[in-house]
């Protein structure tokens, strides 16, 4: 996963992702996987059509050691991409990226619950 | 004094932010934290990258010329730019061309039912036409070509054209048939059915080992009173600074395994395959252009295209069992090919009797005038191909392809030409890099075959692939 930033939140705290451009990829997935030591596996997954609409994909977040809010993108030529995560509740957090992607790695942000 | 200070501190707490650079990895200590982190995992996937392509890349970059483009685009998109503001509600690109000749204005596209339309100007840099400057006596030629070169107008040559292809702004081919190779008609469609493939590659791209190693990463940051939007500058204790690059760097090879797991998942089941089935869609599109040239370019030109292609193992094909199909030997999907394309392409007939209206005179001789008849090119082009079932490889078997093409040309309503060649063609794979080709081929005139008298005529030979070229689909 190419990691985008890393942000301490809270259980309770909600998070909201969008793709403001998808460039060309060929078609992608929001996916919200927390971790924890028992393993963790996927909160929510999220297709491109919310992703992109202005409510874009949304979860709470539990408890949990931590989240990985990722797109999983499937690429056939290099693109750009821009994507924004919002944290709101104990922490605000506001962070739009525009990243090169080259191939299949899924990239994203982690969420640590503090 | 005081207020001007006040305003300066202010100032400079809005601009700061502004001023922060784009991370750049020779300049670490200008980066935050993550920007740093981001920038050295996507530095070591390109180093990968960029290991594997370094062959193809040193033949690409000896050949490549190195002109300076020419100053007509940009010189005109700057001086029509504010003119073109107001239109920009119907405009979607304004481009120059990479040899900076050509302006080209694309406007925003339309769509209906499944039909997409959209418009293109180009403004081409004018010349003289040929015919002009060889009507002028030869000792003058240079110098009054010169002053004719002067009278071009930027607009004097442009073309408009106008496409339209069958193609939806989205579609889903699992339940309905769909035209055009625009990955974003798919993107739903694709993602739907990818989920639990794609779900599973984040699961693989965020391993257990990743995510403890970014926790204690985090904590670390977080027990110094840091977070990773710090630019790593401002941390002035040497020992904490050099500790941060240590734990970044091995936290991007923990997260770059995790990223190789997921990859490899991905290339297993085929994803790699999804481009060929998007690249095999049906496409039906028509285009029309008209290009006028002013009074000293030649003459005006209109031209028209129909094109089809369609490859049988494709996403319509492919329908709800997509993950099925990706997964599968593509030798072992229907290798069918079809493409068609005609054209038809006029020249209107084209006078020009004089110099007087130019403005500029010989001075002494005559100018030969010119008078060029109106042309047509009719051509047509048909293509199919596909694979043979015969086993001589797993990943190389013969194909056979048929092709048939024809031309009528004509000039001031005569025809010149009218020829139709068709050829069959078996390709024997010998080696990788290697195949044998068998053609046979049928022209209406034995002079459209190279070297023989009758109207059918057999090729053979080697055909070699070299090693930087592309394998053939």
């Amino acid at each position: 996963m190419i990691v985008l930033g890393g942000f301490f939140a809270r259980n309770g705290d909600r998070i909201q992702l969008n793709v403001s451009d998808a460039g060309d990829l060929t078609t992608y997935l929001g996916v919200l996987k927390k971790f924890e030591d028992s393993g963790g596996g996927v909160v929510v997954s999220w297709l491109p059509a919310e992703l992109q609409s202005d409510e874009g994909g949304h979860a709470i977040l539990g408890d949990a050691h931590g989240y990985n809010v990722m797109i999983v993108p499937v690429v056939k030529d290099e693109t750009k991409v821009t994507v924004r995560l919002r944290i709101s509740g104990s922490v605000t957090v506001d962070d739009e990226q525009t990243i090169t992607i080259s191939d299949d790695d899924p990239f994203g942000w982690r969420i640590f619950i503090k | 004094m005081r207020i001007r200070t006040i305003s300066v501190a202010l100032i400079f707490m809005v601009i700061a932010p502004l001023l922060h650079a784009a991370c750049d990895l020779n300049h670490r200590d200008e980066c935050k934290i993550s920007e740093l982190r981001l920038k050295t995992q996507q530095a070591a996937k390109l180093k990968e990258k960029t290991a594997t392509d370094a062959a193809e890349k040193k033949v690409g970059n000896e050949n490549r010329a190195t002109t300076a483009p020419d100053p007509f685009a940009s010189r005109l998109h700057n001086s029509y730019q504010d003119f073109v503001a107001p239109f920009s509600f119907a405009i979607n690109k304004i481009e120059e061309s990479k040899d900076g000749r050509a302006v080209i204005v694309r406007f925003n596209t339309l769509r209906h039912e499944g039909v997409k339309l959209g418009f293109t100007g180009t403004a081409a840099k004018p010349t003289l036409f040929a015919g002009i400057a060889e009507g002028i006596p030869e000792v003058q030629r240079d110098d009054v070509v010169g002053k004719l070169g002067g009278k071009l107008k930027d607009f004097d040559d442009v073309t408009l054209a106008a496409s339209l292809a069958f193609e939806k702004k989205v579609c889903d081919p699992s339940t309905s048939f769909c035209f055009g190779r625009n990955p974003q008609t798919y993107r739903q469609a694709l993602a739907t059915q990818l989920k639990p493939l794609l779900e599973e590659a984040a699961i693989l791209a965020s391993d257990r080992s990743s995510e403890a190693g970014d926790l204690e990463f985090q904590t670390f940051l977080n027990n110094k009173g840091l977070s990773d939007q710090v630019v790593l500058g401002t941390i002035t204790d040497k020992a904490l600074h050099d500790e941060i690059l240590r734990r970044i760097h091995e936290q991007v090879l923990l997260d770059s395994a995790a990223s190789a797991k997921a990859i490899e998942f991905l290339n297993k089941a085929g994803i790699t395959n999804l481009a060929t089935l998007l690249d095999n869609q049906p496409q039906l599109a028509f285009t029309g252009s008209w290009r006028n040239v002013g009074d000293l370019g030649g003459p005006d030109e209109l031209a028209t295209t129909v094109e089809f292609q369609y490859g049988a193992n494709n996403l319509n094909n492919a329908g709800s069992k997509l993950l099925d199909i990706l997964k599968d030997d593509p030798v072992k999907q229907p290798s069918d090919k079809v493409v068609f394309t005609a054209s038809y392409k006029r020249s209107m007939h084209y006078k020009f009797a004089s110099l007087s209206g130019t403005g500029v005179s010989l001075a002494s001789g005559t100018f030969t005038p010119v008078d060029v008849p109106r042309t047509s090119d009719w051509q047509a082009k048909a293509q199919w191909g596909r694979r043979l079932g015969v086993a001589m490889d797993k990943e190389q078997q013969p194909r056979f392809d048929l092709s048939a093409e024809f031309q009528r040309n004509g000039k001031g309503g005569i025809r010149t030409k009218n020829r139709v060649v068709a050829t069959a063609t078996v390709t024997v794979p010998l080696r990788e890099d290697m195949s044998f080709p068998i053609s046979l081929k049928y022209a209406n005139k034995p002079e459209f075959l190279e070297g023989t008298r009758k109207d059918l005529s057999m090729h053979f030979g080697i055909s070699y692939r070299f090693p930087w070229e592309p394998k053939p689909q």
